[in-house]
């Protein structure tokens, strides 16, 4: 009976809860392109950001697309190789929701594979942009944090998890010709 | 009364046995943890399911790979490490596709992924019972990972209690080429490691 009424309360409790951070999303702060961004995880620096229809590697996708660029670059500060950096850097406009971004290692104008630990790389994110949504003059990207837990709640096992956002960086957008 | 201030004990009790538990017991990624063989260079060191031997270990600021008349060089922050020895399946044939440095100070680097499939890396052959193959392995580490690093190899990184091998190498980290070149041929193996030495 205690037990039950226990568990209802819980649920009670969590479940408001994350009606009310929903409700107030927590405001992260606004930080300037060049500044390095401590993620937890990473080190993230956000540099430029340009509209143009050819991706680094220089050869132009067989169907033509407007790719939205964005330099930057990262450290990989935790013990263990990564590559889900689409987590960690997100656009944040237009309204819809944009395809996962190819990233492009600048030192091989090609695609980037793992990023090693504690080995800066400069790097670019390419997102398609939809036909038909104008480009803005500015966007605003948004870096979302990563905790380290030694034990998850689940398994015990140790693992890196999303947070909030810890930053939003607003890029003026070049338009490339 | 005293029923409830028995059960409210039994339930504390309870908590503080979870809770030492949970703080005391070995880490989950440590009970599935791979099963593991060590062994030094040019040893050839025996896990259940395969034998490594490695027998070179150099290291380079620059890499060259030269595949199909096609020549590119690769940059790195850090340094290259290119890695050669000699592996076999025992009883089944099997892919390694797992391969990592391990540097002293317990931080891991992968297997690089900016060099062609056509220099065939580790990961990229098959391995058959009784046919020892010669394997070649590429990092891209930091200068101050190379001293004392060693190289971990598995079938895969996703089965909990599966076989590794770890080869602790004798690299120093002082002796840095300035370039080494990696050249696709058409013997057995498909590859040479240039400069000789």
């Amino acid at each position: 009976m205690i037990a039950g009424l226990g568990g209802l309360a819980a649920s009670a409790i969590s479940f408001s809860m994350t009606l009310y951070e929903a409700a107030h999303p927590p405001k992260a702060p606004v930080v300037q392109a060049g500044q390095q961004i401590d993620t937890g995880r990473w080190f993230v620096t956000l540099r430029t950001a340009r509209v143009g229809t050819v991706p680094p590697t220089g050869v132009p996708p067989s169907r033509p697309v407007q790719l939205m660029m964005v330099d930057l670059d990262v450290v990989n500060r935790s013990a263990t190789p990564n590559n889900v950096l689409h987590r960690v850097v997100t656009l944040g406009s237009p309204a819809q929701k944009l395809p996962m971004p190819t990233v492009y290692l600048d030192r091989d104008k090609y695609l980037a594979g793992y990023f090693n630990p504690n080995m800066p790389e400069r790097l670019t994110m390419a997102w398609e942009w939809p036909a038909g949504v104008p480009v803005p003059d500015k966007v605003t990207i948004t870096v979302t944090g990563q905790i380290y837990k030694r034990r998850d709640n689940l398994y015990g096992a140790s693992g890196w998890y999303d947070r909030d956002p810890v930053a939003t960086v607003d890029l003026p957008v070049e338009k490339a010709p | 009364m005293m029923r409830m201030v028995r059960s409210t004990l039994a339930l504390l009790l309870a908590a503080a046995v979870l809770y030492g538990m949970q703080h005391t017991r070995p880490l989950y990624s440590d009970i599935t943890s791979p099963i593991v063989a060590s062994g030094g260079m040019n040893k050839r060191v025996e896990a259940r399911a395969f034998a490594l031997s490695l027998d070179s270990a150099r290291v380079a600021r620059v890499l060259n790979v030269e595949t199909f008349g096609k020549s590119k060089t690769y940059t790195s922050s850090g340094v290259w490490v290119v890695v050669e020895g000699e592996a076999e399946a025992k009883f089944e044939t099997l892919g390694l596709t797992s391969g990592e440095w391990l540097s002293r100070s317990g931080v891991r680097h992968v297997l690089t992924d900016r060099v062609p499939a056509t220099i065939g890396m580790m990961p990229g052959d098959v391995y058959q019972p009784g046919l020892p193959r010669r394997v070649l392995l590429m990092f891209e580490v930091p200068e101050d990972a190379v001293a004392g690093g060693t190289v971990v190899v598995a079938p895969t990184k996703l089965l909990p209690l599966d076989d590794e091998i770890r080869i602790a190498t004798n690299v120093s980290g002082k002796d840095i080429e300035p370039a080494i070149t990696i050249r696709r041929t058409e013997e057995r193996p498909p590859w040479t490691v240039l400069p000789q030495r």
